[in-house]
């Protein structure tokens, strides 16, 4: 459906820089978009089902990201793309969240989104599944706001002002709930581990 | 290790599936959208107000997927209305059905207020029909500020002038200064209801006959609060930064004649 465009072969992969895809984009190079589409998908996809839930993620990003591409003309270039894909990402997941029921918190909402076996081990570093279970236990101990900003910036590691985006919040507001939610956290983790050597010395 | 490591750690393993792929059906989606000029679109500085004007977005819904996919000519068509700056074109999802009609009769055009109220706020010096017969205007309003000041006239059915049941009255007049920030404009045409450019006093316009489905968008693609609606036969164009657009039950050559009297 390219046919009008003057560069409609032209591929874009991997090592096309960003601005350039979201130029081309602008033009109409669907084959641009799609690469914006591949790179940020899996961002757009998480956030959503932060906030909305599993069931509901992977139609919230697909209206995003063609929300995205309408409103590409008005998208300043020089801006970085995510956040502002984010925001209408967020924009969307609020407007269905409105119509369907939301369940659990945001840390059960993207916990459900794969068969999590807390003992499998990405990083080099291997932390305990009993360490993880209490961490994901201690983070739902939070009110929602503090999950969403420790969801989006720890565990999607987005930017502050991606999650400022995301969220809908002002980028001070994102460090503020930030440092109030680990100090939570951290004080659940110390009692958890308490617990835990005191369970130890009791056998 | 640091509590931040931990959870990056705990994203990583809860976030290891990876993602459904978006990109075929958002393709397809977006291949469905309007037809985009570069060459045009590269010259505009969509930074300036009357560049992010108001849109008029245009879907044509062919027959299905193949008609469309294969329609070049009407694609063509549709790319043709893209000279008027501010509108922009799109097609409807083939097999898409109009959105019912809101119930509750006249459609929301926001607040009464006078004429002289509605100047006081519009940015533009309103334009009112001069034809004989089109005296004050019955009705005005004026939208909520949120989005900019969209002054809409009313004239009473009479005869020649008849009712439309999409607005409950005979004319309907509505006109937007292209400050209006990114707004989007939307008209969905599905197959009760056909579009092609005009012109107006020498301006650009689109007439649109038949039924069409009628939205309106902020700037990142959301709706603005009012519910799509059905609109009856329409002329928009586009003159000296304003956006105006008449609907009626009226034919073209009568809309026609009611636009150019305009001023």
């Amino acid at each position: 459906m390219t046919g009008q465009a003057p560069v409609a072969s032209r591929t874009y992969g991997p090592d096309v820089g960003e601005e350039v895809l979201v130029a081309d984009a602008r033009t109409g190079q669907a084959a641009a978009y799609e690469e914006l589409v591949r790179r940020h998908q899996g961002v757009a996809y998480r956030t959503a089902a932060m906030i909305v839930g599993a069931t509901d993620a992977e139609d919230v990003a697909q209206e995003a990201f063609v929300k995205a591409y309408r409103a590409l003309p008005r998208f300043r270039a020089e801006a970085p793309f995510r956040p502002w894909l984010l925001a209408i990402v967020g924009n969307e997941a609020r407007n269905r969240q409105r119509s369907a029921r939301r369940l659990g918190s945001a840390i059960d909402r993207l916990a459900a989104l794969g068969p999590a076996d807390l003992a499998s081990d990405p990083a080099d570093q291997v932390v305990s599944s009993d360490r993880r279970a209490a961490l994901v236990a201690a983070i739902r101990t939070l009110p929602e706001s503090d999950q969403l900003v420790i969801c989006s910036r720890y565990l999607m590691e987005l930017s502050e002002a991606e999650t400022a985006s995301a969220l809908r919040c002002p980028v001070g507001t994102v460090k503020s709930r930030l440092s109030r939610a680990l100090v939570r956290l951290r004080d659940a983790m110390e009692a958890t581990t308490e617990e835990v050597s005191h369970d130890d010395a009791g056998k | 290790m640091t509590l931040e490591s931990e959870l990056n750690d705990l994203g990583r393993v809860l976030l290891a599936e990876p993602a459904p792929d978006l990109v075929p059906e958002v393709a397809h989606r977006i291949a469905l959208e309007p037809a985009r000029r570069p060459g045009l679109l590269g010259r505009l500085d969509w930074r300036r107000p009357w560049v992010r004007t108001l849109s008029v977005v245009l879907a044509l819904s062919a027959g299905s997927t193949g008609v469309l996919a294969g329609s070049a000519s009407a694609r063509e068509r549709v790319a043709d209305f893209l000279n008027i700056p501010g509108i922009s074109i799109t097609h409807a999802p083939a097999g898409a059905k109009p959105a019912p009609q809101p119930s509750g009769g006249a459609p929301f055009l926001g607040q009464p207020v006078s004429l002289a109220e509605a100047q006081a706020v519009a940015p533009f010096t309103i334009a009112q029909p001069t034809l004989p017969g089109f005296g004050a205007a019955d009705g005005v309003y004026v939208l909520p500020a949120r989005i900019g000041s969209v002054v809409s006239l009313t004239y009473a059915p009479r005869p020649g002038l008849p009712a439309t049941p999409e607005t409950g009255t005979g004319l309907l007049v509505s006109q937007f200064k292209d400050s209006i920030d990114a707004m989007l404009f939307k008209k969905i045409i599905y197959n009760t209801a056909a579009a092609r450019p005009v012109q107006v006093n020498g301006h650009q316009g689109v007439w649109i006959e038949g039924p069409h489905e009628l939205t309106m968008f902020s700037a990142d693609g959301n709706s603005v609060g009012f519910p799509a609606r059905s609109a009856a036969n329409s002329l928009v164009w586009q003159s000296d930064g304003v956006i105006l657009r008449i609907e009626s039950a009226l034919p073209f050559d009568q809309a026609l004649a009611i636009a150019k009297s305009v001023r």
